[in-house]
């Protein structure tokens, strides 16, 4: 028996579903442009998922397991038939409830969607950042101010400075928290501006500059060289001192203090799900503690 | 007289580098805390701080005769994180320390919850250090960074300061 149509009538989703909650044992083809799918149904769950590119003669699938489904999820159109008991049969590459792998998905849409909005966001610089605290800046964040003058977006500056947009923001965002910048209109995160000053007159004047013109504020940070002489990035101009000033207040130094923070493709990888929606694998045993002895430990602790 | 048999219940501490594991544990351990510091060899990593420790801190805590509570430190550097592993067999509990001034390391904290949360099975609290400093991200925030829900304690602390390092331990005792 084969079942067939379009993605468009019936959504892979529901396919997901209609055949692991009837048990059904085959395989779904599924079809778009020049790939083509396969998801393979066990008697209670999913079992696996290939792509393979039509256009590459390789028979390597492009795509497998779990990214694989996430992949056929996102495709818009593509028609699709079910195999019952196909005697073509691949080794297990899924152990993930089909349940799971849907919310998955459209968490993934979600953020996608959001993604598209905030991407286009300019961030500018703050007109009156709070002063009489530290600017504490490390060099990534540095590299991030240098490209903000309110006319590119966020986009645009993840491209110039080669970075996942992901990580850029969450740059901005700390950017933000210190009283710097403004992301106009963020669509999802809350405000994350100052919970406490973050500019201050410093008292060596050596590694900060700031101008004011008509209405658009422009800012130039210069930094110790030195600080930073492992940096990847294009060193600004030498440091040179120089004044801060903004109408009605007096006029000063600011020394940020500049931390090296190098390129590392480990630490700067997409972010793991969250721990709050972690599934515990392979997870030891729960120690038991007892409820007097626990008191005990707590009493004497009180009392160290 | 029956020889008593000796209870040790263990802590583990853990963070990312130079989030202040070594000094939380001296901070309250009532033995002198055994340390196996080493001088750091990453470049970057030496900016932070001189000493690193490689294998494990421990410090100790005697409830009673027969029980004590046993802080293990985890090594803060990844290629020593094999040693993770080896410190969470048994424990009760675990503290993830979060240098508070430095949100680029905040994504280091994620994975190392990540990770924990799949070998073990048992509460942690997330502990903001450097709370002191006048630039550190407040609990709130770095909650929220973290992604982790309202139950999960996540609390200010001061490693160098006894009273808040039991606050902590409290907190994590009270989540058991």
């Amino acid at each position: 028996m084969s079942l067939q149509g379009n993605i468009t009538d019936l959504p892979v989703e529901d396919l997901l579903q209609v055949f692991t909650m009837q048990h059904r044992t085959g395989v779904l083809f599924v079809s778009y442009n020049q790939y083509r799918a396969e998801v393979y149904f066990g008697k209670v769950a999913l079992h696996a998922a290939l792509i393979y590119h039509l256009g590459i003669p390789s028979q390597s699938p492009f795509l497998q397991g779990l990214e694989a489904v996430f992949e056929i999820l996102s495709w818009p159109d593509g028609k699709f038939h079910f195999e019952m008991e196909s005697q073509q049969w691949v080794s297990a590459n899924i152990s993930t409830s089909v349940d799971y792998i849907i919310l998955e998905h459209y968490r993934r849409r979600d953020e996608q969607a959001k993604q598209s909005q905030w991407l286009n966001n300019k961030p500018t610089l703050l007109p009156n950042p709070p002063v009489k605290a530290q600017i504490n800046l490390e060099l990534d964040e540095w590299r991030v101010l240098l490209q903000i003058n309110g006319m590119a977006s966020i986009e645009q500056i993840a491209s110039k400075l080669r970075q996942n947009p992901e990580i850029l923001l969450v740059t901005l965002e700390d950017l933000q928290r210190k009283g710097l910048i403004e992301l106009a209109s963020h669509p999802f995160l809350a405000d994350t501006r100052p919970y406490a000053p973050a500019w201050s007159f410093g008292s060596n004047g050596e590694s900060y500059h700031h101008t004011q013109y008509d209405a658009t504020l422009a800012i130039s940070y210069h930094y110790r060289a030195t600080t930073v002489s492992n940096g990847p990035m294009e060193q600004p101009a030498k440091n040179t001192p120089s004044t801060y000033s903004y109408p009605g207040e007096a006029s000063g130094y600011l020394t940020p203090v500049v931390v090296p923070v190098l390129p590392n493709p480990e630490r700067d990888k997409p972010a793991l799900p969250a721990p709050s929606s972690l599934q515990k694998q392979n997870a030891e045993p729960k120690p038991k503690v007892r409820r007097g002895l626990l008191s005990g430990i707590i009493a004497k602790i009180r009392g160290l | 007289m029956p020889e008593t048999q000796l209870e040790i219940l263990k802590i583990v501490v853990t963070g990312a580098y130079a989030a202040g594991k070594t000094q939380f544990i001296n901070s309250i351990s009532e033995v002198e805390a055994l340390s196996t510091d080493e001088a750091a060899t990453d470049p970057d990593e030496r900016s932070l701080k001189e000493y690193t420790t490689v294998a494990l801190d421990f410090g100790k805590i005697t409830i009673n005769p027969e029980v004590s509570l046993y802080l293990f430190g985890t090594p803060g550097q990844e290629r020593f994180d094999f040693m993770w592993d080896i410190l969470a067999v048994g424990c009760i509990g675990y503290v993830v320390l979060v240098d508070s001034t430095r949100p680029a390391h905040l994504r280091e904290a994620t994975n190392i919850i990540q990770y924990f949360n799949q070998i073990l099975d048992v509460p942690f609290v997330v502990a903001c250090n450097k709370q002191d400093d006048p630039t550190s991200l407040p609990p709130d925030y770095i909650r929220y960074r973290l992604q982790l829900p309202d139950h999960i304690p996540v609390l200010p602390c001061i490693a160098t300061d006894r009273e808040s390092v039991k606050e902590v331990l409290l907190a994590l005792l009270s989540a058991l």
